[in-house]
């Protein structure tokens, strides 16, 4: 792909810099090199917490299963990122659990009698934290990390996440990237994926500010643009765009010539054509009219009978 | 079933002008089907209203074709441009794709031809001979079933996942997480998570397809050269030979996944969606080499494609039957079923009431199939090209098409936000190998997962025995479902031990 | 043969293609005709293409859009498809469908009291029905009755209950009392409702506690559809339906209608069918819906009236009369003021009926939320 490399270059020069200082910092702490994959991590982590918080005002039978999903995806981000802790955090993180496990589930058992599977959940996890440390660690760093290991000695009491699948896998030197769910890839050019997100998004809020329908032509332009397509290319894939837009308009659904957010609604093309286009040809519709058309028309009723009144 | 009356539906389907409607809405439903985010639902939506002035016969034949040509449709795109138009097209998109991206897009179409219009074949001729018995099933499943089916297809994330499986675990639970946002009917008056009224339908799975499969690809190919396709396109008689002799040498798994998608495909309210899951969940765990699914792997595309038509058979059953719709687009088919004044029930099945008709739909259906063949083998296969394409042109047309389409779907701004998050999030989840396929099940199955289990610890009275324990409430199907689960999740653990002991 | 069938269907081609290029220019002055021309798409616009509708009797001179807060296929979308095509004829327009579903329909309309009071965009809503899901939801930023202008309505439904054949056989249940019996005496168990929070919700709790329904479960359930499955296959016992659900529910001969909750009269389609108000007060209030036909507030009343009377002709068409008899769709026309009669005053209604009942609206919301 050709394109403009001077302003994006400069820019991205000083990007990577401040990004490799922030990498820098970071990476004693995570003891591996920070990437997107902990940004995602903990995307995963905050939304997990903000979400097991938020459940805490529903009502009770509303609030379980988001409670439990929000803590099952904050606990395993988490875990994902201090894997390279595991043997000091994996015990602490069982005990505690253990212990607060223990602790409701006596509340809930002198309550109600209920609670009793918590109590026995939180029983295993402490004994395991106690007695069979190494083991706990072992499966979890087998959870966690990739290969998969094959299965280990010992089974685990406790919760499921400690508990190892039973699926094997060769152990291969290259674990990351490859899998058998999805394919390995090489990026070519590292600012393409970058470049597309940002485009999107930007697509996006144009459609919040004047609506899809132009929001649409705007977009494939600036594609194109940084592309750097030919400017015939260019122009006939924005027209496309532009088709496809106003078909959609048209046969699907008209508030697309609107922005969501603002209201703005740019003239959509068949008011531009009506209004502004088709006063300039109506004189040149009449004459082809009266002098053409009707006349063409007399002679078609009477040659053949159609029956038909056509005025 | 009456020999005359099924006589009579042939004579009646034979007519020119049924002939015509039933091509038109085939092969209407494969561009509306092919167009990223389009799909049958709407497809369906949009025919609806043109077919007032047609008999109700030509009118039912009309929009069943649409629906099966749709449904097979999803699969174009799918293939093409890993983009979903339905979620049931996802499951097509595993292998699909990659076949694509290896140059054998023409393969794949055609797989995706030939094992649907196989499958298509004979789930429907299973359903003139024995929707009896189908019914009977459609009654017998009741809310714990459904939990259980839900349940069944989330343990298939254990199946799917490569690699480290706390990844699975945790792309599965996020995937669940997201579907509670939005209301919280019928377990309570609460809008979780969503102060806005544009939230309060929670975020639509499709749109998080959507996002995670086109826009997280699209931006994947804008940083690799050339097309889609990273080898040699081929599209050529040999390409689409082959195809169609790879899903001729799998008899078993296009039946297999044809009655998986038929069975699952019945069951109101869920099956449709989560059939061709299961199905190809099915035949990467009963595979020699679970591991090469996801890479190309043939089987995997013969597999969802084949169940994909076996649901389009199954989810007539409960609409015809009860007016129960089993997808949106079965929503759609009972409207026009209603509005044309055909009441679902047993009249349709009648000799006195509609049994005529109901039949001739189910022929038609079946010509139907025929009319996916020959079209798919011919000039879908052609398709092919677009993988040619530099993707410098691609790129913002599905884009383009992704956003139009979505906001289609319900006509709610949150849609399009949804696709741009879950478009990121679905690069970074790709690159770093958290299954993306967990998330899809979360997404998909986590609603019915909670309702359901809501409502069954409703009937039980708060236990959960009503899953497991076949005399307690008198539900062997729940029993049965379990079972399979156990077996599903700890089959191979025992195995291993089981094994293990006996070599000791 | 061939000859001639070409020469008639170039012939047909080229007429139809003339005549379609003669609506090209505007017609003469002084002629009736769409101000918009056949080569200009038309596609249904929000606001008029024209001026404001002040003044002058052009109304309609554009499209209309005809907004339908549920998706397709549903029973409201199917009763306005029904409708839409001979009120096209009065108007002299054509009308578009407009799906907005979402929040229980609360999205669709909200979006129709943002909508120029213009006239030509209305829609449907459904009366007591959509009143009690905003106040229960407890909406901010717009109002059910101040923002919107009825002008007429043109349908009725609501609420019976129905039990599952097989139950109703063994126990001899075939109306409200046997019904009412049966739980009692713990023949059976197990009610449907359509979720939580909702007007059946109410309604279910309004059973037990005034007319003596004592399940022993009330189990909620997704919707009108998944209830009525429950009910089908012998899940719960009896639950709630539509009287036009309950009609497919029948037709599946797996379940039976046997109770009105209603004050309309259903005999036309159960002769024999019970009625709720044999056992104590009314529950029309919040068991009947009206499908009510309403602009944004601040439309003309001369443009009320033009739609008003197209509605009364479109439900008054053989078509519709017909349809209305296949399939056991209740059509009624009701003009402007019987509308408004209708319309307003319903949330004032509920929430006396409920304190009475209840105690008020947030006990009912914090039981529902238990």
């Amino acid at each position: 792909m050709v394109q403009d490399e001077s302003t994006t270059d400069e820019l991205l020069a000083r990007l990577r810099d401040a990004q490799r200082v922030l990498a820098d910092a970071i990476e004693p702490v995570l003891r591996e090199r920070p990437t997107m994959e902990h940004v995602l991590l903990s995307l995963f982590l905050v939304a997990g917490t903000y979400m097991y918080w938020g459940a805490l005002e529903f009502s009770p039978a509303a609030a379980e299963f988001p409670r439990i999903m929000a803590g099952a995806t904050a606990l395993l981000s988490f875990l994902i990122l201090v894997r390279n802790y595991l043997h000091a955090v994996v015990p602490v993180l069982a005990a505690v659990l253990g212990g607060y496990a223990v602790y409701t589930g006596a509340l809930a058992f002198l309550a109600d009698d209920g609670g009793l599977a918590r109590i026995l959940v939180g029983v295993g996890l402490l004994v395991a934290t106690g007695a069979f440390r190494t083991q706990l660690v072992d499966g979890a760093e087998s959870f966690i990390a990739e290969p998969m290991q094959v299965l280990g000695e010992d089974d685990l009491i406790g919760d499921d996440d400690d508990e190892t699948a039973a699926d094997d896998e060769s152990v291969d030197s290259d674990a990351e990237g490859d899998s058998g769910a999805m394919y390995v890839y090489e990026i070519d050019d590292p600012k393409g994926p970058v470049v597309t997100g940002l485009l999107c998004t930007g697509y996006m809020v144009l459609t919040f500010a004047i609506g899809m329908l132009y929001a649409t032509p705007v977009f494939v332009a600036a594609w194109a643009l940084w592309v750097g397509m030919d400017a015939a290319k260019g122009a006939a894939l924005t027209g496309l765009g532009l088709v496809c837009s106003y078909l959609f308009y048209d046969v699907i659904q008209s508030d697309i010539s609107e922005g969501w957010l603002t209201g703005w609604e740019p003239t959509p093309p068949d008011d531009l054509y009506a209004w502004y286009v088709d006063p300039l040809l109506q004189p040149l519709f009449r004459v082809i009219d009266r002098y053409v058309i009707y006349p063409l028309l007399r002679l078609l009723t009477d040659a053949t009978p159609l029956g038909v009144s056509l005025l | 079933m009456t020999v005359e009356t099924f006589l009579g539906a042939i004579d009646a389907l034979l007519t020119f002008d049924t002939m015509v409607w039933l091509l038109a809405g085939v092969i209407v439903g494969i561009i509306v089907g092919g167009l990223p985010g389009l799909g049958p639902p709407l497809g369906m939506a949009i025919i609806l209203p043109l077919t007032i002035p047609l008999a109700p016969a030509d009118a039912i034949i009309l929009l069943v074709g649409v629906y099966s040509g749709s449904m097979y449709g999803g699969s174009i795109a799918a293939i093409l441009i890993n983009t979903p138009g339905v979620s049931s097209s996802a499951a097509t998109m595993f292998d699909g794709y990659p076949m694509s991206k290896q140059g054998r897009a023409a393969t794949a179409l055609s797989v995706s031809a030939t094992a649907s219009a196989f499958a298509g074949l004979f789930t429907i001729t299973a359903l003139i001979l024995f929707s009896p018995v189908l019914i009977e099933l459609v009654l017998a499943v009741g809310t714990p079933e459904r939990f259980l089916v839900a349940l069944l297809g989330l343990s298939m994330i254990t199946v799917i996942t490569r690699g480290s499986f706390a990844k699975g675990l945790l792309a599965g639970a996020a995937g669940l997480l997201i579907t509670t946002v939005g209301s919280a009917q019928p377990i309570a008056l609460e809008r979780r998570y969503a102060d806005s009224l544009l939230l309060f339908d929670g975020i639509d799975f499709v749109a998080v397809l959507i996002g995670l499969f086109a826009i997280a690809e699209m931006m994947k190919l804008a940083g690799q050269e050339g097309g889609i396709a990273e080898g040699e396109v081929t599209i050529d008689r040999a390409g689409i030979k082959e195809g169609i002799i790879e899903t001729v040498k799998r008899p078993v798994t296009v039946f297999k996944s044809g009655m998986i998608g038929m069975v699952v495909g019945a069951i109101p309210g869920a099956g449709a969606t989560v059939s061709n899951f299961v199905a190809y969940s099915e035949a990467v765990r009963a595979s020699d080499d679970p591991d090469s699914f996801g890479s190309g792997n043939v089987e995997g595309v013969v597999a969802s494609e084949a169940s994909n038509n076996g649901t389009v058979a199954g989810s007539l059953v409960p609409a015809i039957s009860f007016g129960i719709p089993g997808s949106s687009s079965t929503a759609v088919l009972i409207g026009g079923l209603l509005m044309h004044g055909l009441q679902p029930g047993p009249s349709m099945f009648q000799v006195g009431g509609e049994l005529s008709l109901t039949y001739t739909m189910l022929l038609a259906l079946l010509v139907g199939n025929v009319v996916i063949l020959v079209f798919g083998l011919t000039a879908v296969t052609r398709l092919g090209y677009l993988t040619k394409i530099d993707t410098d042109y691609i790129i913002p047309m599905v884009i383009v098409l992704s956003f139009l389409g979505t906001y289609a779907l319900r006509v709610n701004p949150m849609d399009i936000i949804t696709i741009i998050v879950f478009g990121i999030i679905g690069f970074y989840m790709v690159r770093y190998n958290y299954s993306v396929i967990a998330f899809v099940l979360g997404v998909v199955l986590g609603d019915i997962a909670e309702d359901n289990l809501y409502t069954a610890l409703q009937l039980s009275g708060g236990t959960y025995d009503i899953f497991y324990n076949p005399f307690a409430h008198g539900r062997p199907l729940s029993f049965l479902l379990s079972v399979a689960i156990f077996l599903l999740l700890f089959g191979p653990f025992i195995k291993a031990r089981v094994e293990r002991f006996r070599g000791e | 043969m061939q000859r001639r069938n070409f020469i008639r269907t170039t012939g047909a081609v080229g007429t139809a293609g003339i005549v379609g290029l003669a609506g090209c220019a505007d017609d003469e002055p002084g002629d009736e005709g769409p101000a918009d021309d056949g080569a200009a798409d038309d596609g249904a616009t929000d606001d008029g293409a024209t001026d404001d509708g002040n003044g002058g009797d052009d109304f309609p001179t554009d499209d209309l859009t005809w907004m339908v807060p549920w998706s397709e296929g549903g029973g409201t979308d199917t009763y306005a498809r029904q409708v839409a095509v001979p009120m096209e004829e009065p108007l002299g327009q054509s009308i578009t469908i407009d799906n907005r579903p979402g929040a229980g329909s609360l999205a669709g309309s909200e979006w129709l009291s943002t909508r120029d009071p213009d006239g030509y965009t209305f829609g449907t809503i459904n009366s007591a029905g959509a009143h009690f899901t905003w106040r229960a939801n407890e909406v901010e930023g717009w109002h059910i009755e101040e923002d919107f202008d009825p002008f007429a309505y043109s349908g009725v439904f609501g609420y019976t209950l129905i039990v599952n054949n097989d139950v109703a056989d063994e126990y001899g249940i075939d109306d409200y009392g046997s019904l009412r019996d049966a739980y009692q005496d713990g023949d059976i168990e197990n009610f449907g409702y359509q979720g939580a929070g909702s007007d059946s919700h109410l309604t279910t709790l309004l059973l037990r506690d005034n007319y003596g329904l004592e399940y022993g479960n009330e189990v909620p359930y997704d919707g009108g559809g998944p209830t009525m499955e429950a009910v089908i296959s012998g899940e719960v016992a009896a639950g709630f339906a539509t009287n036009t659900s309950a009609v497919n529910a029948e037709e599946s001969g797996e379940a039976s209608a046997i109770v009105n909750l209603m004050d309309i009269d259903l005999t036309g389609t159960w002769p024999e069918i019970d009625r709720i108000d044999n056992y104590g007060d009314s529950l029309g209030w919040i068991t009947e819906f009206t499908l009510t036909q309403l602009a944004p507030a601040g439309t003309p009343d001369h443009i009320k009236e033009t739609l008003s009377d197209a509605v009364e002709h479109a439900v008054e068409s053989d078509s519709v009369q017909q349809w209305s008899e296949d399939t056991g769709n209740i059509v009624q026309y009701g003009d402007v003021q019987e509308s408004e009669d209708l319309w307003y005053g319903i949330v004032e209604q509920m929430e006396a009926e409920v304190d009475a009942a209840i105690g008020g609206f947030d006990e009912f919301l914090a039981l529902a939320q238990e």
